[in-house]
């Protein structure tokens, strides 16, 4: 199928809210640019997951990761990752499903640019869920296991999101190590809880969120993302050990 | 029921009396003056061309004659009389007619063509045939001949059909007859009147009359054209039409205005040998044009005075500047080529570009978006398609092409698009145009005011940047980082070389640097605060401490300070920094001033009173077991 | 993760910029090929430790390929050639290379002889540990290439203006409208030069804006710096052209003194020569 590039600049027009919202952006040539792209599979999935229950918010993950691993991996990375193309997809293919998932974006313009023009990166849900289905999905072939991974990043998405949001870290070696760590460990429920007692650290520091950061000052004299697991496991719970008492962990 | 046996004039009965105005397009004719009825008329002749290889000849008379001379002016007169104003307007031109009606010798212009088809099918009279021109141009208001031959309807002008009624305007009665003679040698004479609807003898008539002939077919009546019998002017004796206009209002009896409105309009279609005119005595053709258009007498000369009237700069343009490549505009469905004929001149202050039809009558005086004063001037004449597009993009006068009467909003969105890359094609050469003109590099006057600091800027632009080919004919900027010392060293050798000191400065430089207090009032005492670059550390890990060195004994900036205080930074594997990150009190032990064997203070990121020696500081931190050792850091000095 | 900012690390590395060996050179030189599918890189690169070629030779340490995008890659270098699929790299976005070179086993520096003069002294003591960094390169990027690759300046002319002139610092260029053509002394001789003074204010302004865009506390540290707009990049390169490794608020003069040829000079001289011949 062919999707329509909007022409550059198209986040600045004054008129986009309404006409998206009057659907009057595919039928307008103003807003397209001479550039396309030829996708396959064009199905939709939930590109928004910030609200409702845990259950729900778990499935609607999971239907995303399944998704674009089925539908959108083999593209080139110039337009998966590319902001202009997921736009232009919402935009216009798939303004049907925004406003039946998401109706509150026909309430207001912040909603709208919050769910359907928010910026590719690592807040972005698109974002996180194609960097996570790409990682699981090229190294775990037996879909149980995918299933389980991607279980694993939805039980872990505090911690997900922060490996997300440093480049170091957006590896996907990296990734599955730490998951596999935290799940042989079972430090699923410690890495998501808050420091307590340690005033010097910021207000809403989580022990799992400094451990990372350790790795992360730590790097590139621990090239972290390319030790295997078990000299990464070692790191992983002395950098654990400057914050929780790691003597009930130490396997 | 129309009187046919005492009336010349045949006007329609109707039940009563509905519009009581005078046409509308009579007063906007009227204000368009000599051109709008030059234009309409020799565009008409222009479009019943006979032969390709030569000219229509369009003879223009102004002259006097008796008004009894007029066909039917008795009729006329009748009419006229019994006319009654419903406003203020209408009594005005009413009275106006009344008065002019009186005269006796009246003025009269014409025009006759030669070399032209004249009118088909008089002798069938009022017919729905499309090949019976006679019957459409005499009997229908807004008349549209179609061309038999697809390809000569498309480059015909006349897209709205509403140009004879020119000529009613130009009348002080609104009359206007045309006098035909066709291929057979039969001669007809018609004409038009534009009254406003009224009652006569008890009867309301529709304010059109005709002057024709009728009979009665079938219970209906039918116009018939009364065979030419009249005398000069109205005689038409060779091929073509005439067309004359009586009781010819003042504004119009101009010789001057008619030459003008005759080069500014068709100087295309002149020069090519398609169009030649005579007005009076004179003659315009396309050995002669330029002698009334490089005329003083006729046209402002100096380019630079050219604000409104621009037709010596178009003639010169379209002689002497052709441009090889044509000019491809594209609407949403089709492409459209024009001949561009293209100057750059920096003293012209209006640019402007002249859009032709193949016929060769000029539209518009164009004015792309926002090159309106670019020192320019264009001539762009279509192919046919174009014309036929342009023909529909043509206000009902054709003096300007605008999306603004049409209604289909597809049409409307597609005539946008086009004029937007009408405008746009031009604005390209527009700006390649100045841009070559500006890399003239004359010996004393080069144009280009940025040209020599720009080439130094390219050149070494060039050096830093490399682009690499990669296949598939794409290419990649290429960026190397910052080179090794070696390069820098080999390359800051050349640059001394080139451009005396400016390598060696750099390598001096003062090995702190100060920093401002920041804004958050973080340092409180006052001190000065100043950061360190990496090579004048040297830091080193040993198994449970390390050791801390600085030398900033060629710093001038510390000349004179015997104590400080050193601040840890972190930086993140980014390349981050983070200045409250780190805290000595927690993480060493312990901190050892080697200058003089004294414990130094550590109060959060800070090692406090350390003494400087010369310059040099050494120090030797012992690590807390808690501590993360695979850290780097930047240090900054605070002195008091 | 490639990684540029300089800063003191616990014990030697070999970089292009840090001190800790007496040849501080770890250089690198990609070419890339592209077909439909893959990318592949030729790796080039230079080193300028004896004892850190033979640890890799050895065994003992290895090379490391990173290829950032928008995430990082990590492959361990076996051979000059690495082919990369396009599902997982796109040139089209800046992607930055960088060579790093990982211990395998704790490596003593007893015997490393390249050490500088401070690190000679303690090499018996100095261990790096298994899996720690020795050495990083420079850093090669790819990015689409330069809508106006050599050009920094635009000059144009805007009847429709109320200012008489106006400096602009566009994504690409840094423009100078003028309301009317003899703002631009045209019809003067050496009017190029008349017109440096235009031209130092819109550097002037460009770099403020680069420091603002780029920098903290007013400065900006050039090695570490990606600036985001197409001018900026090329001021960048060029300052680094000039070996300027850092722009404040304070050293813009001298920033533009290095970057230009004379444009003060060559205004004053042809203005002193106009008065000379009476123009």
């Amino acid at each position: 199928m062919e999707i329509k590039l909007l022409k550059d600049g198209y986040k600045n027009i004054e008129s986009l809210y309404e006409d998206f919202k009057a659907d009057m952006i595919a039928e307008n040539e103003e807003y397209f640019s001479e550039e396309s792209v030829y996708i396959d599979q064009t199905p939709s999935f939930p590109i928004y997951i910030a609200k409702g229950s845990t259950e729900h918010k778990k499935k609607e993950f999971l239907e995303a990761f399944n998704t674009v691993t089925h539908s959108y991996l083999s593209l080139d990375r110039s337009i998966l990752l590319s902001e202009h193309f997921w736009h232009s997809f919402l935009l216009i293919y798939k303004r049907n499903y925004i406003i039946g998932k998401y109706p509150e974006v026909l309430d207001n313009e912040n909603k709208f640019k919050n769910i359907v023009l928010k910026k590719l990166d690592w807040e972005n849900y698109i974002y996180k869920i194609i960097l996570g289905a790409q990682y699981i999905a090229d190294y775990i072939n037996n879909e149980d296991q995918r299933q389980r991974y991607f279980g694993l990043i939805i039980d872990n998405l505090d911690l997900y999101n922060y490996i997300i949001k440093y480049e170091i870290f957006r590896n996907d070696d990296f990734l599955i190590n730490i998951l596999d760590i935290i799940d042989e460990l079972g430090l699923s429920e410690i890495l998501k809880a808050k420091i307590k007692g340690r005033e010097d650290l910021g207000d809403d520091e989580r022990y799992g969120r400094r451990v990372i950061f350790e790795l992360n000052k730590s790097y590139p004299i621990v090239l972290s993302p390319m030790l295997s697991k078990d000299d990464l496991k070692d790191i992983f719970i002395e950098y654990l050990g400057y914050y929780y008492d790691v003597s009930d962990i130490k396997s | 029921m129309t009187d046919i046996n005492n009336n010349q004039w045949k006007f329609t009965s109707i039940e009563n009396i509905e519009e009581s105005h005078f046409d509308r397009s009579l007063e906007r004719f009227f204000g368009m003056g000599v051109m709008g009825l030059v234009r309409e008329n020799i565009q008409n002749s222009l479009d019943g061309y006979l032969y390709d290889d030569k000219p229509v000849i369009v003879k223009i008379k102004t002259g006097e004659m008796r008004a009894t001379d007029v066909p039917g002016i008795d009729n006329l007169r009748e009419r006229i009389n019994t006319l009654e104003g419903r406003n203020n307007y209408t009594k005005e031109t009413i009275k106006h007619m009344n008065e002019k009606i009186k005269q006796n010798r009246i003025r009269y212009m014409s025009f006759e063509d030669e070399n032209t088809k004249g009118l088909t099918g008089a002798e069938n009279g009022q017919t729905n045939s499309k090949s019976d021109t006679w019957g459409i141009y005499a009997y229908n208001k807004g008349f549209h001949f179609e061309e038999e031959n697809i390809s000569k309807e498309e480059i015909r002008g006349g897209s709205h059909g509403v140009g004879k009624i020119a000529s009613n305007a130009a009348s002080d009665l609104h009359a206007m007859f045309f006098s035909n003679c066709d291929d057979k040698n039969q001669k007809h004479l018609g004409g038009t009147v534009q009254l406003v609807e009224h009652w006569f003898n008890g009867q309301a008539y529709r304010s059109t009359g005709y002057f024709t002939d009728a009979q009665r077919e079938n219970g209906l009546l039918k116009y018939y054209p009364f065979s030419n019998e009249s005398n000069h002017p109205f005689r038409k004796d060779t091929r073509g039409l005439k067309i004359i206009i009586p009781f010819l209002r003042e504004e119009y009896d101009d010789q001057m205005a008619i030459v003008k409105s005759v080069c500014d309009s068709f100087f295309v279609s002149i020069l090519k040998n398609k169009l030649e005119v005579h007005i009076n005595d004179q003659v315009i053709n396309k050995d002669n044009l330029t002698d009334y258009v490089y005329n003083d007498q006729y046209y402002e000369q100096s380019v630079e005075n050219m604000k409104d009237v621009f037709t010596p700069m178009y003639v010169d343009t379209y002689l002497n500047y052709p441009i090889e490549k044509d000019l491809v505009v594209e609407s949403k469905d089709e492409t459209y080529q024009f001949k561009l004929f293209f100057k750059y001149d920096e003293k012209i202050s209006k640019g402007r570009t002249a859009i032709i039809r193949t016929v060769g009558m000029k539209i518009e005086d164009f004015k792309v978006n926002g090159y309106a004063t670019k020192p320019y001037n264009a001539v762009v004449i279509g192919d046919k398609k174009a014309d036929a597009y342009l023909k529909s993009l043509e206000n009902e006068s054709h003096t300007e092409i605008s999306n603004k009467h049409i209604n289909d909003k597809y049409l409307k969105s597609n005539a946008t698009r086009f004029i937007n890359n009408l405008s746009r094609a031009i604005k390209k050469h527009i700006d390649d145009a100045i841009q070559e003109n500006n890399q003239m590099d004359g010996i004393m006057d080069t144009k280009d005011i940025i040209y020599t600091v720009e080439r130094k800027f390219k050149n070494d632009l060039q050096k830093a940047t490399e682009t690499v080919r990669v296949g598939n004919g794409k290419s990649l900027r290429k960026t190397k980082g910052n080179s090794s010392k070696k390069e820098r060293r080999n390359r800051a050798d050349a640059e001394t070389n080139a451009t005396g000191d400016k390598g060696e400065k750099r390598n001096k430089r003062d090995p702190l640097k100060f920093k401002k207090a920041k804004g958050d009032g973080k340092v409180v005492d006052e001190k000065q605060r100043y950061s360190t670059y990496p090579e004048t550390v040297e830091r080193l890990r040993l198994d449970d401490h390390e050791i801390l060195q600085f030398d900033f004994s060629s710093s001038k900036l510390l000349m004179g300070v015997t104590e400080c205080d050193v601040v840890l930074a972190v930086i993140d594997g980014t390349g981050k920094e983070y200045s409250d990150e780190f805290k000595v009190d927690s993480n060493f032990t312990r901190a050892i001033d080697l200058g003089t064997g004294q414990d130094c203070r550590l109060l959060k990121n800070k090692i406090t009173n350390v003494k400087v020696n010369n310059g040099i500081i050494k120090l030797r931190l012992d690590y807390d077991r808690k501590m993360n050792k695979s850290l780097k850091f930047i240090y900054y000095l605070e002195v008091e | 993760m490639i990684y540029k900012k300089d800063a003191n690390f616990p014990y030697p590395i070999l970089s292009n910029h840090a001190q800790s060996y007496v040849n501080s050179i770890f250089e690198l030189d990609v070419d890339v090929m592209e077909n439909n599918d893959t990318y592949r890189f030729t790796i080039k690169h230079d080193i300028g430790s004896e004892f850190i070629k033979r640890l890799i030779a050895l065994n003992k340490a290895e090379l490391i390929l990173i290829i950032q995008s928008k995430d990082s890659k990590f492959y361990r270098l076996k051979e000059q050639e690495i082919e990369v699929s396009k599902s997982r790299v796109s040139l089209d976005q800046k992607t930055s290379l960088q060579l790093h070179i990982q211990a395998l086993t704790d490596i003593s520096f007893h015997d490393n002889q390249d050490l500088s003069q401070f690190y000679d002294q303690f090499k018996e003591d100095i261990k790096v540990n298994k899996f720690n960094l020795l050495a990083y390169s420079n850093v090669v990027t790819f990015d689409a290439p330069y809508q106006k690759p050599f050009d920094l300046f635009e000059k144009k002319l805007d009847e429709h203006m109320k200012k008489d002139i106006k400096i602009e610092v566009g994504q690409a260029t840094i423009n100078i409208y003028y309301r009317k053509p003899e703002y631009q002394f045209h019809t003067l001789p050496k009017s190029q030069y008349l017109n440096h003074p235009y031209i130092y204010i819109g550097l002037t302004k460009a770099l403020q804006q680069f420091i603002m865009n780029n920098g903290e506390d007013g400065e900006v540290e050039l090695k570490t710096v990606e600036p985001v707009s197409e001018l900026e990049n090329k001021l960048l390169d060029l300052m680094q052209s000039k070996m300027i490794d850092e722009l404040t608020v304070d050293n813009i003069d001298d920033v533009i003194y290095e970057i230009t040829d004379n444009i003060i000079e060559k205004y004053v001289r042809s203005v002193e020569e106009m008065v000379a011949n009476g123009d």
